[in-house]
C-alpha cells in the first residue's frame, strides 16, 4: 500500500510557562482586569495601593489555572468539566406539554 | 398596687399556666400519636401515598433537562431537515466482497476519496462514514441458502459436503462468532437564505423575551426559574429556522448540489436511502428500545421531534445510559503517525476479536481555505517566536525544541502544497461508539456494563494496533458532551467543529 505523511505536529500549540499560545490573551486579560479594577476603585491594602498586588496575583493564579486545566489532563477538559456541571446529567424524554409540534415551513398568507 | 390588679395578674398567671401546661401535655400526646401512626401499618400506605404522589408529579415534571435533537423533520424526496436549516442525506455504501483487491484499486479509491474532500468548497459541509457492526446470529447462512439452487439438481456427496459446512458454520454462529456489518454515508450541508432570521446574539435575546412572558403565562411567575429554562431551551439552544415554501425549495435545491457532486464524484457505490429507510435508521438510531419505526408524517413540514427524543438517555459515569442500553465511546486522539496507508482501518473493521454492536465514525468537515490558510500562517509566526526566543537563551543550535523544527519543516511543506493547489485542509476525526446489551434490572446492568468496559477495551486494543495512534475511553464529562452528536443524523457542524479542535486532527488531502 502507499504511504502517506501524517503532519500531526503542524497544529501542536506553542507552550510557554505550560500556558498555550492561544490561551496567553485570556491571562492577558485576566491580569489587566486584576490590575485596573482595583486602581478604579482605589482600594488600598493598609495604604498600599491594592493593584500592585492584584496585578501580579492574578497573573500567577491565571498561569496555574491555565497550567491546572492542562497539565496531564486530555483537550478540553475543562470546557467538558464546566459543562458537565452546568448541564443535568439526565436528558429526559420529551412530554406532550413540550409542545414540540412546529412546523418548518412558514404558511402561506392570505 | 390595688386588690383588683392583683386578682387581674393571678387570673392572667393562672390562665397562662393552664395553657402552657395545656399545651405541653399536648405536644407530648401528638408527639407520641405521630410515633405510633409510624409505627402502625397504616403509616406503610401512607408512605406509598406519598410515593405515589411525587411519582404522579413526576409524570408532568420528570427530572432532568429535556433531551433535545437537531433533526426537525423529513422532507418528501428523503433529506432531513434540521433546525438550523440544514439538509443531511443518507447513503448505504457498497462495501468491496473481499479483503484482497489489488493494492492499488484500493490506494486509487483512497486518493479519489480525497479529491472528492478537497474538491467541496463550501464550508462546513459535514461526511460521516458510519462503519456499525452487529454479531450475525445467522442471517448470512440464511440469505446464502435462500440463493443456491434446487439442491435436488446438486450432486448428493457434494450436498452432503455443503450442508455439513453450513451445519458447522451455523454452529460457529449461535456461539456469536461471526459480525455483520453496515456501512453508511451521511452528509450534512449548511444552507442559509437571506430571508432566515438573525442568529446574531441580539436576534436571540429579542426571540426570548416573548417567549419568557409566554412561559411565565403559562406556568405562572412562582415558576419563574423554570420559565426561564424553558424558553431559553426554546429559544437558544433549540432556535429553529422557518421558512417559506419557496425559500426551502431554493435552499434544498443549493444542498442537492453538493449531494450530487459527491454522488458523482465518489469511488465509492453509493445508494440513497429512501424516506422510509432513512425515517427507520434515525428512529431506531435514537430510540434504543423500540424495534420498529412507527409511521412516518405524510405532511410536509411535520415536526419529528417528540417521537425521536421521547426516550431517557442519563448517567453520569463511565458510560450512559440510553433507554435500556449502556454505551461508552472509544476516541482516536492522536491519529497515526508519520505515516498512514489505505488499509489501516481495516483493523478495526474486519477484526474478529470486535464481535459485539459498535459503530465506528469517520467525520469529515470541509474548511474555508483561506481561513485555514492564514491560521498555518499564524502558528508559523507563533512557532517563530518561540523558536527565537530558545536561540536568544541558548546560542547552541542542538538546544533547539526538535519538535518545533519538525512542526515548522511540516507546515513549509504544507503550505507549499496548498498553495500550488496540490492539497487542501480539512478536519477529520474518529471515534468508535460501544453499544452493551440492553438491561431490565439492575443485575442485568451490571452484567451489560462489565461487558461493555471489555468491549471497550478490546476496541481501545484495535486502536492501538495502528502504529503512533493514541486511543482511549472518554472519560465521564466528555461522555455526557460527544454522545448526542454520535446518533445518526445528529452530525452537527456547530459542534462537531467545536469537539474536532480538541483534536488536532487536521489533515491534509
Amino acid at each position: 500500500m502507499q504511504e502517506y505523511p501524517m503532519r500531526e505536529r503542524i497544529y501542536l500549540p506553542v507552550v510557554r510557562f505550560g500556558v498555550p499560545h492561544t490561551d496567553w490573551k485570556y491571562v492577558f486579560l485576566i491580569t489587566m482586569a486584576g490590575f485596573v479594577l482595583p486602581f478604579l476603585f482605589g482600594f488600598t491594602i493598609f495604604g498600599i495601593p491594592a493593584p500592585m498586588f492584584t496585578g501580579i496575583g492574578t497573573l500567577g493564579l491565571s498561569v496555574a489555572f491555565f497550567n491546572l486545566i492542562r497539565m496531564g489532563r486530555r483537550p478540553y477538559w475543562f470546557q467538558h468539566k464546566l459543562r458537565a456541571c452546568l448541564s443535568s446529567h439526565v436528558k429526559r424524554r420529551a412530554l406532550p406539554q413540550d409542545n414540540l409540534n412546529q412546523s418548518w415551513l412558514r404558511p402561506k398568507k392570505r | 398596687m390595688d386588690a383588683l390588679t392583683i386578682i387581674g395578674i393571678a387570673f392572667v398567671a393562672l390562665t397562662g399556666g393552664i395553657g402552657l401546661g395545656l399545651g405541653l401535655r399536648l405536644l407530648r400526646i401528638g408527639g407520641r400519636a405521630r410515633r405510633d401512626v409510624k409505627r402502625s401499618a397504616q403509616a406503610g400506605a401512607n408512605a406509598s401515598t406519598m410515593r405515589d404522589e411525587l411519582a404522579r408529579r413526576r409524570l408532568s415534571q420528570p427530572h432532568g433537562s429535556r433531551r433535545t435533537t437537531s433533526i426537525h423533520g423529513l422532507t418528501r424526496n428523503g433529506l432531513l431537515r434540521h433546525a438550523d436549516g440544514s439538509y443531511t442525506k443518507a447513503y448505504r455504501v457498497k462495501m468491496e466482497n473481499t479483503l484482497y483487491a489489488d493494492d492499488a484499486s484500493v490506494d486509487r479509491n483512497y486518493n479519489e476519496l480525497a479529491r472528492l474532500l478537497a474538491s467541496i468548497r463550501q464550508r462546513g459541509v459535514v461526511l460521516q462514514f458510519r462503519h456499525a457492526v452487529h454479531p450475525d446470529p445467522g442471517r448470512a447462512i440464511k440469505r446464502h441458502l435462500e440463493a443456491q439452487s434446487q439442491p435436488k439438481d446438486a450432486y448428493m456427496p457434494a450436498r452432503m459436503l455443503h450442508t455439513m459446512d453450513v451445519a458447522g458454520l451455523e454452529a460457529e454462529a449461535r456461539c456469536s462468532n461471526y459480525q455483520e456489518a453496515q456501512l453508511t454515508l451521511w452528509i450534512r450541508v449548511p444552507a442559509r437564505h437571506a430571508n432566515d432570521s438573525s442568529r446574531a446574539r441580539l436576534g436571540a435575546l429579542a426571540a426570548f423575551l416573548p417567549a419568557l412572558a409566554k412561559e411565565i403565562r403559562r406556568q405562572g411567575a412562582l415558576r419563574f426559574a423554570s420559565a426561564v429554562a424553558t424558553s431559553w431551551t426554546r429559544t437558544n439552544r433549540e432556535q429553529l429556522t422557518v421558512r417559506a415554501l419557496r425559500d426551502e425549495r431554493e435552499c434544498m435545491a443549493r444542498a442537492s448540489q453538493i449531494f450530487a457532486h459527491v454522488e458523482h464524484s465518489s469511488p465509492l457505490r453509493l445508494q440513497p436511502l429512501a424516506r422510509e429507510e432513512l425515517w427507520q435508521a434515525v428512529y431506531l438510531g435514537h430510540r434504543m428500545n423500540e424495534h420498529a419505526a412507527p409511521r412516518l408524517p405524510q405532511v410536509e413540514g411535520a415536526d419529528i421531534r417528540q417521537p425521536l427524543c421521547a426516550e431517557d438517555i442519563k448517567g453520569d459515569g463511565e458510560y450512559l445510559l440510553h433507554g435500556r442500553t449502556p454505551v461508552g465511546i472509544v476516541s482516536l486522539f492522536h491519529p497515526p503517525t508519520p505515516i498512514v496507508t489505505a488499509d489501516m482501518m481495516r483493523l478495526l473493521t474486519a477484526n474478529p476479536n470486535l464481535v459485539f454492536d459498535h459503530t465506528t465514525i469517520t467525520e469529515f468537515i470541509t474548511l474555508d481555505q483561506e481561513q485555514a490558510k492564514r491560521e498555518l500562517k499564524s502558528q508559523v509566526k507563533s512557532l517563530s517566536r518561540a523558536q527565537s526566543a530558545t536561540s536568544r537563551r541558548s546560542p547552541d543550535p542542538d538546544a533547539d525544541d526538535p519538535e518545533a523544527g519538525v512542526a515548522r519543516s511540516d507546515i513549509k511543506n504544507l503550505r507549499t502544497d496548498v498553495s500550488g493547489g496540490r492539497a487542501a485542509l480539512i478536519e477529520a476525526r474518529c471515534y468508535t461508539v460501544v453499544y452493551g446489551q440492553p438491561a431490565r434490572n439492575k443485575e442485568e446492568l451490571r452484567a451489560s456494563i462489565a461487558s461493555l468496559d471489555s468491549y471497550c477495551r478490546h476496541v481501545t486494543a484495535a486502536f492501538g494496533k495502528l502504529s503512533g495512534a493514541d486511543a482511549g475511553r472518554e472519560q465521564p464529562e466528555a461522555l455526557r458532551a460527544l454522545y448526542h452528536q454520535s446518533l445518526p443524523g445528529e452530525l452537527d457542524t456547530r459542534r462537531t467543529d467545536e469537539n474536532s479542535k480538541r483534536r488536532p486532527h487536521r489533515s491534509h488531502v
